[in-house]
């Protein structure tokens, strides 16, 4: 072969030597084949500019490989739209062909075409040049018809969102063409005097039957419908496969629809490589193929798709004998049923080239399926349900290859009978008659897995265990569960077993004897609480010869046919949760709970009654009230309600108080708080008998709603309801009665006591006169100025003090001041009263006269003479200025002064009840000084003639003062 | 059914509903206009009639035209049924004249074919609309109140009566 080439080159160097074409005038040589015959047509259903040409190229230069410029002109050079390099391998006698697809409608102007060439081959490297430009050849447009057209006509293809190009042509130069699309208005481009260039961007679909773009000229109109489609989409999916090795079923999903209108259909082919066999698919998605199974297993499928727009095309490469799905020929059959086993036939294909199969097989009963697999084409059961419906479904697949399942194959079959598995579930109600006890037994019937086969009598046998042995055996019917017998006082062994055609089970045995329903009435029955699940009973786990536990009831315990229920227990177990569908609220359901022996004599554990859900009763109390007062009341009820089993365990009654104005709830109640927001009080009265309730604690003048409901689990009963008002409080009456006398008889006492005291005072301290009130003033008026008649103490300088009480004064222990006066005739006394306690509680008195303003004194002449010794230095040394400054002064004419002395005017302070004696106190005939508990201040204001009464109005002058009296003391 | 349903359910199907294309529906007819048939004897009246429905059902045989055709149809069935009360069979409903020869038709859905077939439906609503004057003009005697109930049959058994007798 490599000698073959290299010969080969050796003859076209040699060749080339002898036949190089000369270019012009220069010595080189090296090939050029120009073009020739060009042809250029248009084909208007593609839009294409088909140029074709031919080289003249000698035998020798096969397989040349050259490059040709294509050079695409309108009108003249510059306006050139395509330059191409058309690349090549020549072979002998071929045309060349090169399409050109232009966006403008090559119609609508003259296109002019123009191709040079030039060898690229690497065997002639330096031949690599141009030749010259073929002469241009035109394919003319129709802009020069005299004809009024649009281009394309007709018809046209478009995808969606592309662009379109229409021309119109004119008949004449410069005539006023216009466009429309879809009645749009559309402004163009003039490429020509008669030629005009529209541009529609982005189409869309409008509708079924094309949108129609038409030029109007006058009254002339051409135009062409664009049909626009959506994108052809490449086939997805695309597999094919075979259920018999002789069709080949191909598949795949076309995507989705392009709109295009149903003349213009998408196609879709199928092309086999091998082969070199095409297919045209009737569907869009999906083909047939002949296989040829003995001549060909491996295929090369190319899937096209193509419409007026667009191809598309897939491909998929596979041997077919791994791209089976097998089918059945027919059903499956089932043979040699019986109870257990069954053996299942099938057949299926393709059954050429050997094939192996894996099946899987799957058989179900009412209850559950069991999975197998085998290779084989038959399969035998084993293990199944006697007396049970089956179902059977087999689907197969290649073994070698897996490609997909068979469809599945089912079939139904019942398996025959067989003898009764396990032991009846058996237990009994033992009653007392005369004479003995009548029995009751009861059964479940087996379920479906342990009767196999239909039941068809029951048979009981009854043994007594007593000294005489006796065997009585009878049967019951299949479709009953108990059986009734009236036994002696002996106990009795009982054997139940169920039979069908095949067979009787194991019997079941339980002992019957009186002792043990004896001991029932000394269990006391126990309340138990329900749930919505159930009721949950315990017990207390016996000895160790216990086999077993046994709870029975009955479903409807108010019935006389009362569904009796029992459920078995294992010895491990001392409690459960009792359920069952007949339960109901409001029923009171009891249970008897039972130990079994291992010798299977059954004895009385625990009773125990409960409802699920308790109910409230279905009664109401009519209330009354006794006892009202302003705080408590009593409340006496009575009802009909009573401990029924219709509804729930009672359990008292609850008492809410409802005050009419809100109020805390003290610590005996309750506080309910209702759905509306009221607040209650709550009383429980936990005994069912008592029907009376005292209320304290209630505010008086109040008004109360109490209502009264029986209670149960399930809540409370219909209300007696009843509004009371409380009475206004009992002290107020007491107090009416008891303290306003007592106040009133205060209030007098206060009165008596006030004017007694009165009475004291005005004996006792009479009111001080005020001078400056005083009568004597207005006698004064008349003497001059008032002042005068009141006189200051600088007025009058006091001379002499005279102590009348000699003795007891100088008796006097302590007394600091001691004023010495002359003798008087009609004296007038000021006591000064000593400070020290001492001194009143020697109860000394001291009196001294100030015979200052004696103005008998002083119109005696004696009071020059009167002298106030001071005893004390300190009183002494008291200016007769401090005796002057005294606070208050009072002046008192002497009433009990004698008519004679009428000139002698007394004035005395007082801070104590003068004594009785006081009042001839002015007689010379003094009192005890022991009586003289006070002292007196006095100022006398002589009568007298001598004396200047100041005017009226003017204030009267204080002639002493008591506090400068007291300050010595 | 209205007699311009089919052009204007067509029109709008097709998308020229529009001013200028309304105007291009509207050409020059074929067929025979009020003024030629009125003149015809019933027989040749209702054997134009018939000619020209078929030939209509000729251009108009296109799936798009479905419902149309049977229509079309069964004015036909109906008119021969009358022809053949008037003139024994196979004279009663003869063949379309060979001489209508059809011009080459566009292809389908172009916006010539388009056009053309609007202008078929056109010239049928107008010859339909021809038809329906002259046969307003059948039987219309001054005493009869209720002629628009009297069956177009009675019509044609009347005037062959009338042939007849003459």
């Amino acid at each position: 072969m490599a000698l073959f080439l290299n010969l080969q080159t050796v003859f076209l160097l040699a060749l080339m030597h002898f036949s190089t074409y000369r270019t012009g005038k220069g010595s080189s040589e090296y090939l050029v084949y120009p073009p020739e015959s060009i042809n250029v047509s248009i084909r208007s259903d593609e839009q294409c500019l088909d140029i074709q040409w031919t080289v003249h190229l000698h035998n020798y230069t096969l397989n040349l490989k050259m490059i040709f410029q294509i050079d695409i002109y309108r009108s003249t050079l510059s306006n050139t739209v395509e330059n191409k390099n058309y690349t090549t391998t020549l072979k002998s006698n071929e045309t060349l062909q090169w399409c050109w697809h232009s966006v403008l409608p090559l119609e609508c102007t003259s296109h002019f075409v123009r191709i040079r060439s030039m060898v690229d081959d690497e065997r002639f490297p330096e031949s690599r040049i141009w030749s010259s430009w073929s002469p241009p050849v035109v394919s003319k447009g129709q802009e020069s018809s005299g004809e009024f057209h649009i281009f394309p006509n007709d018809i046209m293809y478009a995808e969606e969102d592309s662009s379109v190009t229409f021309c119109c042509i004119s008949r004449t130069d410069n005539d006023k063409i216009e466009f429309f699309y879809e009645d749009r208005y559309m402004q163009g481009i003039k490429l020509s005097s008669r030629t005009t260039m529209f541009e529609v961007k982005n189409v869309a679909f409008v509708r079924r039957q094309g949108s129609n773009a038409y030029c109007k000229l006058d009254s002339s109109i051409d135009g062409v419908v664009l049909y626009v489609g959506g994108v052809l989409e490449e086939p997805k999916d695309f597999s094919c496969q075979t259920r018999d090795l002789e069709t080949l079923n191909c598949t795949w999903h076309p995507g989705r629809d392009t709109l295009l209108p149903e003349h213009l259909p998408n196609n879709y082919s199928l092309f086999e490589w091998f082969s070199q066999k095409k297919v045209n698919c009737v569907h869009r998605n999906w083909c047939a193929w002949q296989l040829a199974p003995d001549m060909q297993d491996t295929y090369n499928f190319t899937l096209m798709a193509e419409n007026k727009l667009r191809k598309r095309r897939t491909s998929t490469f596979f041997n077919v004998n791994q791209q089976v799905q097998p089918k059945f020929v027919g059903e499956i059959s089932i043979e040699n049923v019986d109870a257990t086993e069954a053996t299942l036939r099938w057949q299926i294909i393709p059954n050429q080239k050997n094939l192996t199969f894996l099946c899987q097989i799957e058989v179900y009963d009412n209850e559950k399926g069991i999975e197998y697999n085998t290779s084989n084409s038959e399969f035998t059961l084993s293990g199944l349900q006697p007396y049970t419906a089956h179902s059977v479904r087999v689907r197969c697949c290649i073994a070698s290859h897996f490609w997909k399942w068979s469809e599945w194959n089912s079939k139904n079959f019942t398996t025959k009978e067989d003898t009764p598995s396990g032991a009846l579930n058996i237990w009994r109600i033992v009653e007392p008659v005369s004479g003995g006890y009548n029995v009751k037994i009861f059964w479940k019937p087996l379920p479906t897995f342990q009767a196999n086969g239909k039941i068809l009598n029951y048979s009981i046998a009854m043994e007594t265990l007593g000294k005489v042995p006796k065997v009585d055996i009878f049967f019951s019917d299949s479709d009953s569960n108990s059986t009734e017998k009236i036994i002696d006082e002996q106990p009795y062994q009982i054997s139940v077993a169920a039979i069908n055609s095949a067979g009787s089970s194991i019997p079941s045995v339980i002992v019957v004897s009186g002792n043990t329903e004896k001991s029932i009435q000394n269990i006391k029955e126990d309340r138990v609480n329900g749930t919505r699940d159930g009721i949950y009973l315990s017990w207390k786990p016996d000895s160790e010869e216990t086999e077993s536990y046994v709870v029975d009831w009955c479903n409807y315990p108010w019935d006389a046919i009362c569904d009796f229920q029992w459920q078995k227990f294992g010895s491990n177990i001392t409690s459960a949760i009792i359920r069952s569908a007949a339960f109901q609220s409001g029923v009171r359901y009891n249970f008897k709970i039972y130990g079994l022996s291992t010798k299977h004599e059954p004895y009385l554990l625990a009773k125990k009654t409960g409802y699920t859900q308790e109910l409230a009763l279905d009664c109401k109390p009519e209330v009354t009230v006794d006892n009202l007062a302003s705080t408590s009341l009593t409340l006496n009820w009575k009802d009909n309600c009573t401990d029924e089993p219709q509804y729930g365990f009672f359990k008292g009654y609850h008492i809410y108080k409802k005050p009419e104005v809100e109020e805390p709830c003290d610590s005996e109640t309750e506080k309910q708080v209702f759905s509306d927001n009221i607040v209650v009080c709550m009383y429980t009265v936990s005994d069912t008998k008592q029907k009376t309730f005292n209320v304290k604690k209630l505010q008086p003048n109040s008004t109360y709603s109490f209502e009264v409901k029986a209670f149960t689990g399930g809540g409370d009963s219909l209300a007696g309801i009843i509004k009371v008002t409380t009475g206004t409080h009992e002290n107020t009456n007491l107090m009416m009665t008891i303290i306003l006398p007592m106040a009133l008889f205060s209030l007098l006492l206060i009165i008596g006591l006030n004017l007694k005291i009165q009475w004291v005072k005005e004996k006792c301290f009479p009111d001080i006169p005020d001078p400056y009130k005083s009568s004597v003033l207005s006698l004064m008026k008349f003497k001059g100025n008032i002042h005068q008649a009141i006189l200051n103490t600088s007025d009058c300088i006091p001379d002499a003090i005279e102590v009348v009480n000699k003795p007891e004064i100088s008796k006097t222990q302590g007394l600091r001041t001691i004023l010495v006066g002359n003798e008087i005739t009609t004296p007038a006394y000021l006591y000064l009263l000593p400070v020290g306690k001492d001194a009143l509680d020697s109860q000394a008195c001291i009196c001294f006269e100030n015979f200052t303003y004696c103005q008998a004194a002083s119109d005696s002449g004696s009071c020059s003479q009167n002298q106030m010794i001071p005893t004390d230095q300190m009183m002494s040394v008291e200016s007769s200025e401090h005796l002057l400054k005294v606070d208050k002064d009072y002046i008192r004419p002497f009433g009990n002064t004698p008519a004679g002395e009428e000139v002698s005017l007394n004035y005395v302070s007082q801070l104590a009840p003068t004594m009785s004696g006081d009042k001839g106190n002015s007689s010379p005939n003094l009192p005890e000084p022991a009586h003289c508990s006070e002292y007196k201040m006095q100022m006398v204001i002589p009568a007298g003639l001598a004396l200047s009464f100041p005017p009226e109005g003017d204030r009267p002058i204080s002639v002493a003062s008591l506090d400068q009296l007291e300050k010595p003391c | 059914m209205a007699k311009k349903d089919f052009l204007k359910a067509f029109m709008t199907d097709q998308g020229l509903n529009s001013p200028h294309l309304n105007e291009t529906c509207t050409g020059s007819s074929d067929f025979p206009v009020t003024e030629t048939l009125k003149d015809l004897p019933p027989v040749t009246f209702l054997q134009t009639v018939s000619q020209t429905v078929r030939l209509i059902e000729q251009k108009l045989n296109e799936p798009v035209f479905k419902r149309m055709h049977i229509y079309l149809q069964g004015i036909d069935n109906n008119v021969c049924c009358m022809l053949q009360a008037l003139l024994p069979a196979p004279a009663a409903c003869p063949a379309p004249a060979s001489r209508r020869t059809l011009s080459p038709t566009p292809t389908v859905g172009s916006f010539s074919w388009k056009l053309e077939r609007c202008k078929i439906i056109q010239s049928y609503q107008r010859f339909m609309e021809a038809v329906g004057k002259v046969l307003e003009t059948w039987g219309a005697s001054p005493g009869q109140r209720n002629r628009k109930r009297r069956s177009l049959l009675n019509v044609l058994l009347g005037q062959r009566r009338k042939v007849r007798a003459g």
